[in-house]
């Protein structure tokens, strides 16, 4: 196929007349950012003295100066906000954001729930719960009529964990699809502490990682009121949940009941076993001794592992090492103890 | 007297002439140690007539008994005017010199001939406290006698207090704030701007980055320096600045605050046991910071 010197130059000139359009395009695309960068950095400078007054001083009513009265503004004001929520723990930040929010950012935020772009809509749903803007609540719920991403339910129920525990509970339990152990603990995480006992009175209701979760983040919190629901767990059908909760009883730390614990030394489970060796380091070694010498002799490395460095960090554990060394017969947890006895226990 | 002087790991005992030499020193180095001197002043009278003693024995007993009290760094001076001595008590503030010079009078009472009889001598003292370095040895004498002569005695054992020389001289204290944030950065500058602090004047520089604090010659100078800085910044990092500092010369000067979002304890002995000073979780308190900050300052004079 022949094409004519003037088809060709006809094509490389509106190639060319093409890029110079995009690069003119891509320049003035540029140029609005960079005043935009501009416009929103001189209001930072204008406004930054007056929210550290706001936010650190005795007044509560927020000076005119402060609405953000566009986009851009909002946009500064957002970035404030979570550098304030993000960085410092103040009396007072949260529910000053939170009352700013509601009663200035709400109709910015409803606007853009509605949105047919996603990202948008992610945008407001992050922002309600960042700043707790409780005023949407309805709006978020009226949300759930359309088609949205598993990402989309995700902040949702981060929403309804801080607002609304029940009804944060009963839609996750009834959601189809399920989320992963680390996304549950990041929801449950988000549950105010107060409010862990309707956690508790919903927990058979929940899906199963959602279970484990719960008994996880019950472990960080390090709440003692809680040590009654793990030792509840702990009678469970399910090995998991009770490995887990032996492991979050030990994360708090509490003082424990040796008989409650006691059967787990003739677990079949190893991780049982472990976990019963590291709670009993919490007890005096006078009283222990007898099932740490059993542990001491399983026929798992991790166990004795665990047991002979339990044991020589409580008060008087060496010596009982040593006592154990002169009356045991077993040559595996002998070598344990040796090693422990002469490496150290760190 | 000077031969003599050295006795049992005790301090000096000096002439007024001889001291004078000896104090410059102890005061030069009260600014740069940041650690107070005291000098008391004292003087025993007789307890009735409220006069000078004329007993050469007597005196020669009380030196004696004052210079087994001193420390080994303290000074003894033998003041020209009888029955009148200047203790020098290094690395000491009023505080401790009230509770010497009570221990004194409590064993001239109880232990010593020369005062078991109450009618016998009384002590008078003038406590001054030395915080600054532009003090002659023989106006604080002076100050110390004018003091004591218009004492009127009362109580068993006297005791005056002269703030004279207390005054701290205005100190600059650098600070920098590392930090990514610029908000976050100029959120820290207001607030250590703000803060009301009599002995000091801070000197603030914010950096976005690690690596733009170390390249500057910011941290160069003697001046004690805070580092208010985030663990994690870009170039180089929070560890990396805080390795740096601690291997320079007279790294002692510099008191570093490490910001950090990690809360493990892990990470905390980690950052301990490399030299930093205080550990700052965010969120956190900026009142709570401001205390902090406060507080390192005023343990720079102990």
């Amino acid at each position: 196929m022949e094409i004519s010197i003037k088809m060709l130059i006809a094509s490389i000139a509106i190639i060319m007349m093409i890029q110079v359009c995009l690069g003119v395009y891509i320049s003035m695309k540029y140029k609005k950012k960079l005043r935009k960068t501009n416009r929103q950095e001189t209001y930072m400078e204008s406004v930054q003295q007056g929210w550290y007054d706001f936010f650190f001083g005795e007044h509560r009513e927020v000076p005119d100066v402060l609405i953000p009265t566009n986009k851009e503004e909002i946009q500064v004001v957002e970035y404030i906000f979570l550098t304030y929520l993000n960085k410092f723990s103040n009396e007072g930040i949260r529910e000053k954001v939170q009352h700013f929010a509601n009663a200035y950012l709400h109709a910015h935020y409803a606007k853009q729930l509605k949105s047919v772009k996603w990202s948008i809509r992610m945008n407001a749903l992050f922002r309600i719960f960042d700043f707790h803007i409780d005023r949407l609540k309805d709006e978020c719920v009226k949300l759930e009529n359309k088609k949205l991403s598993t990402e989309e339910w995700f902040q949702l129920f981060k929403i309804y964990a801080i607002f609304d525990v029940s009804g944060f509970l009963s839609k996750l339990a009834n959601y189809p699809n399920s989320f992963s152990e680390h996304e549950y603990r990041k929801l449950i995480n988000n549950v105010p502490l107060d409010s862990f006992v309707i956690l508790f009175t919903h927990f058979k209701e929940l899906p199963r990682a959602c279970q484990l979760s719960i008994i996880d983040i019950v472990g960080l919190k390090r709440h003692s009121d809680h040590v009654p629901f793990l030792e509840e767990q702990i009678q469970s059908e399910d090995s998991e949940i009770r490995i887990r909760s032996l492991k979050a009883v030990y994360e708090i730390g509490w003082m424990i009941d040796l008989e409650t614990y006691k059967p787990f030394v003739q677990s079949p489970i190893w991780e049982e076993r472990l976990m019963v060796s590291k709670l009993f380091s919490r007890l005096p070694i006078e009283q222990t001794y007898p099932y740490m010498k059993k542990l001491l002799e399983d026929e798992s490395w991790w166990v004795r592992s665990e047991t002979a460095h339990s044991i020589a960090r409580v008060k008087n554990g060496e010596d009982k090492l040593l006592e154990f060394l002169q009356t045991s017969n077993d040559s595996y947890a002998l070598e344990m103890v040796q090693e422990i006895l002469q490496k150290g226990y760190e | 007297m000077m031969d003599s002087s050295i006795q049992q790991n005790k301090g000096l005992v000096l002439t007024e002439k001889e001291a004078a030499s000896f104090f410059d020193f102890l005061t030069a180095n009260v600014v740069r140690s940041k650690i107070s001197i005291t000098a008391i002043v004292v003087s025993i009278r007789n307890s009735s007539t409220m006069r000078e003693i004329r007993d050469t024995k007597k005196e020669m007993e009380i030196e004696a008994f004052l210079h087994k009290e001193i420390r080994q760094t303290d000074l003894l001076v033998n003041l020209n005017h009888p029955f009148q001595w200047c203790i020098v008590l290094a690395h000491s503030k009023e505080e401790e010199a009230g509770a010497f010079l009570n221990r004194v009078c409590d064993k001239m009472m109880n232990n010593n001939a020369f005062c078991s009889n109450e009618e016998d001598c009384k002590l008078f003292a003038c406590v001054m406290e030395m915080r600054n370095s532009d003090v002659q040895f023989q106006d604080v004498i002076t100050k110390g006698q004018q003091v004591l002569q218009g004492s009127t005695g009362e109580g068993q054992w006297n005791i005056e207090y002269v703030e004279d020389y207390k005054r701290i001289e205005v100190e600059e204290v650098k600070v920098s704030i590392i930090e990514e944030n610029q908000l976050f950065c100029n959120i820290l500058h207001t607030s250590l701007a703000n803060m009301n602090l009599d002995r000091f004047r801070l000197n603030i520089q914010t950096f976005q980055d690690g690596y733009a604090f170390i390249q500057s010659d910011w941290h160069s100078s003697s001046h004690v320096h805070i580092i208010v800085m985030n663990d994690i910044l870009p170039r180089k990092n929070g560890l990396e600045v805080l390795h740096m500092i601690r291997s320079l010369p007279n790294n002692q000067r510099f008191y570093i605050f490490m910001m950090t979002k990690r809360k493990t304890e892990e990470d905390m002995i980690y950052a301990y046991d490399h030299g930093v000073d205080r550990y700052i979780v965010q969120p956190f308190n900026i009142r709570l910071f401001e205390s902090q900050i406060k507080r390192t300052l005023e343990r720079l004079w102990t």
